[in-house]
């Protein structure tokens, strides 16, 4: 009952998140990587030496690395994360239409799981094709293999995927929680997880980037102050307890969201 | 769902799959060009296929062998001067902490085509595998002097020795490589997938040597130019030796020692007239060991084969023969039973007093 209420939701979600307004911002993010990628690719193949960091020559998977941090790690997953996990339940209100939704024989909780999956599968389709496209035409250039750093691929795609499903778990409790959740979720990836990330201590331990950083192949780029200070004080989880401490995030505010869709009272615009 | 999301999601799941599938099959091709073959280190993959000299060390078998507990008591400590440099460059304890070693010499090529001898510090890299504490190797270079960097996110310890900018990488948890500071950069370029221009697996010749030597548990193989160089052998012993190639030096160790040398000649009339001078030599060695009955085993065992170009010489040494060559405790080399009786308070024999008749 549960799981075919949930696949319901899921099938009708997939199509509605995938061609909505929301799409344009997502094929940018993850485009934008991709036309970078294809641009150094152009300037290299034309023999004009693109892959130089202050006149010294960097390899194709340094490069790769250092997108994977700069571009999807701290931009592009936390903020797919947020703009659709905060919109699973807000939207509906906003649209008033949830209605339609929780006068149907199918549970409340199996709603907001049917359409975490549909963020999942939609967010996931777009971003790991994205990492591949530009992997392929990063990496083999300037010294690197595609076959040598393969598995850091395959660790890159994996850890992506889990920082979607965490981030997107977390939001989806936070946008079935509170009102305006979206400044809410930016406020947390913008404003929280880039200062605990810098505080010596234990703080760094309540950000779901602290652990999604310690399941990184690729050495953090020293691209600027904070970076520095961040790697300074950097003492990273090792692999399982990251992995471990991901899932029982994603697990806890999935079961949070759930609970909080199933008892709340939403008041909905006249 | 409708038919435009279906061919979004397989378009999507095909981009996925075909670079998944492409960068497979670049994995497994890259991974079956750098194997070696069984029996041999995986750190091979990072040795240069123009290399002068390559080695490999099972430390952890000689340390466990039998061979080794025998001799322990009588080795003279100066013989552990090695183990002790390592530990104080890199402090990482061989006895304990190593598994493995492969080595190489980079070839020699001289600036000055006049320049004869080879610089005394060649361009060599140590590989060394094992179980190492990270924090402990930093203390020991922080310790002495050395200058800790990062490359490619790996940990590298910079010291200048003698003018030459030395390092130790840590190029794996498993892994560190010490030698010239480019060798150790390099190793951790391929390391992170940068394809080395050509690995010695290429090296058809080298290869035969090397998969001929797999399996046991010390070997060198070298071009013998190299060899007699390093060496510093008189140019009138090398004039006298036979052209010869490439040079294999085996060894299985446990209860005793198991040697076997292969030469690879220029040409079928070089290797006969090489296994002559050997053959020359252990009847010379036969007739003067009637006295040193410690090398009457090591003797009877020296057979000597080859055929074309190859030519093979194998001995076994027993833990005795050993100890009476190897350098004793109180006495610097082994010289039989008088060398071992000799003690290290010995004083030396003073001049003899002037004489009348001698120069003045």
């Amino acid at each position: 009952m549960m799981t075919n209420a949930v696949l319901r939701v899921f099938d009708m979600s997939l199509g509605q998140m995938l061609w909505s307004r929301r799409t344009v911002f997502m094929a940018l993010a993850t485009g934008a990587p991709v036309v970078i990628a294809v641009i150094l690719r152009v300037i290299h193949e034309m023999g004009l030496s693109s892959f130089r960091v202050n006149g010294v020559p960097v390899p194709g998977p340094v490069i790769f690395g250092g997108m994977i941090w700069l571009l999807y790690l701290r931009f592009v997953v936390p903020v797919l994360g947020a703009f659709y996990g905060t919109s699973l339940m807000s939207d509906e209100v906003e649209d008033r239409t949830l209605t339609y939704l929780f006068t149907r024989p199918v549970p409340r909780g199996a709603v907001i799981i049917g359409k975490y999956l549909a963020y999942l599968a939609c967010t996931a389709l777009v971003v790991l094709p994205s990492v591949t496209a530009v992997y392929l035409l990063i990496t083999p250039v300037s010294g690197g293999s595609i076959g040598g750093t393969f598995p850091q691929l395959v660790t890159d795609l994996g850890l992506l995927a889990l920082g979607l499903a965490v981030y997107g778990a977390v939001f989806a409790f936070i946008g079935a929680l509170v009102p305006r959740p979206l400044v809410a979720g930016l406020i947390l990836i913008f404003g929280w997880e880039q200062v605990a990330l810098l505080v010596p201590g234990y703080l760094r331990s309540f950000t779901v980037a602290h652990y999604l950083q310690g399941l990184v192949p690729h050495a953090m780029p020293q691209d600027d102050t904070v970076t520095a200070i961040q790697s300074l004080f950097s003492d990273p989880p090792t692999a399982l307890s990251s992995i471990t401490t991901l899932v029982v995030i994603l697990v806890a505010s999935l079961f949070l969201a759930a609970r909080t869709v199933e008892r709340r009272e939403y008041i909905l615009d006249q | 769902m409708t038919k435009k999301t279906r061919t979004f999601v397989l378009a999507a799941a095909a981009v996925l799959f075909i670079g998944l599938a492409g960068g497979l099959i670049a994995y497994l091709a890259y991974n079956r060009g750098a194997l070696v073959g069984s029996g041999l280190p995986d750190e091979m993959r990072y040795v240069p296929a123009d290399v002068a000299l390559v080695a490999f060390a099972d430390v952890k078998a000689v340390m466990n062998s039998e061979m080794r507990r025998a001799l322990m008591p009588s080795v003279d400590p100066e013989s552990r001067k090695g183990r002790q440099m390592m530990n104080d460059f890199a402090g990482v304890d061989v006895e304990k902490q190593v598994d493995h070693i492969v080595a190489y010499v980079a070839p020699y090529t001289p600036q000055d085509p006049q320049a004869q001898d080879p610089p005394d510090m060649p361009r060599a890299l140590v590989m060394v595998q094992g179980t190492f504490d990270p924090s402990r190797i930093e203390a020991f270079i922080g310790e002495r002097a050395g200058k800790m960097d990062e490359y490619k996110g790996r940990k590298i310890f910079l010291r200048t020795e003698d003018g030459h900018d030395m390092a130790v990488g840590l190029i794996g948890n498993n892994l560190i490589a010490m030698g010239q500071g480019d060798l150790v950069r390099g190793v951790i370029d391929q390391s992170q997938g940068a394809p080395l221009a050509k690995n010695i697996t290429s090296n058809a010749e080298m290869m035969t040597l090397v998969r001929d030597n797999a399996g046991s548990t010390a070997w060198v193989v070298g071009q013998f130019s190299e060899i007699s160089r390093r060496m510093r052998l008189p140019s009138n012993v090398v004039g006298q030796v036979p052209p010869v190639k490439l040079v294999a030096v085996k060894a299985n160790i446990n209860g005793g020692v198991k040697v076997a040398i292969r030469a690879e000649a220029g040409d079928t009339a070089a290797a006969d007239q090489l296994r002559d001078v050997v053959r020359a030599f252990i009847s010379l060695g036969r007739l003067q060991a009637g006295s040193k009955p410690e090398f009457d085993t090591l003797l009877k065992s020296v057979e000597l084969s080859g055929t074309d170009k190859t030519v093979r010489l194998s001995f076994a040494l027993s833990p005795e023969t050993v100890r009476a060559i190897a350098p004793t405790r109180g006495g610097r080399g082994g010289r039989g039973e008088q060398g071992r009786g000799r003690g290290p308070s010995e004083p030396p024999i003073p001049p003899a007093p002037p004489t009348p008749d001698g120069p003045k």
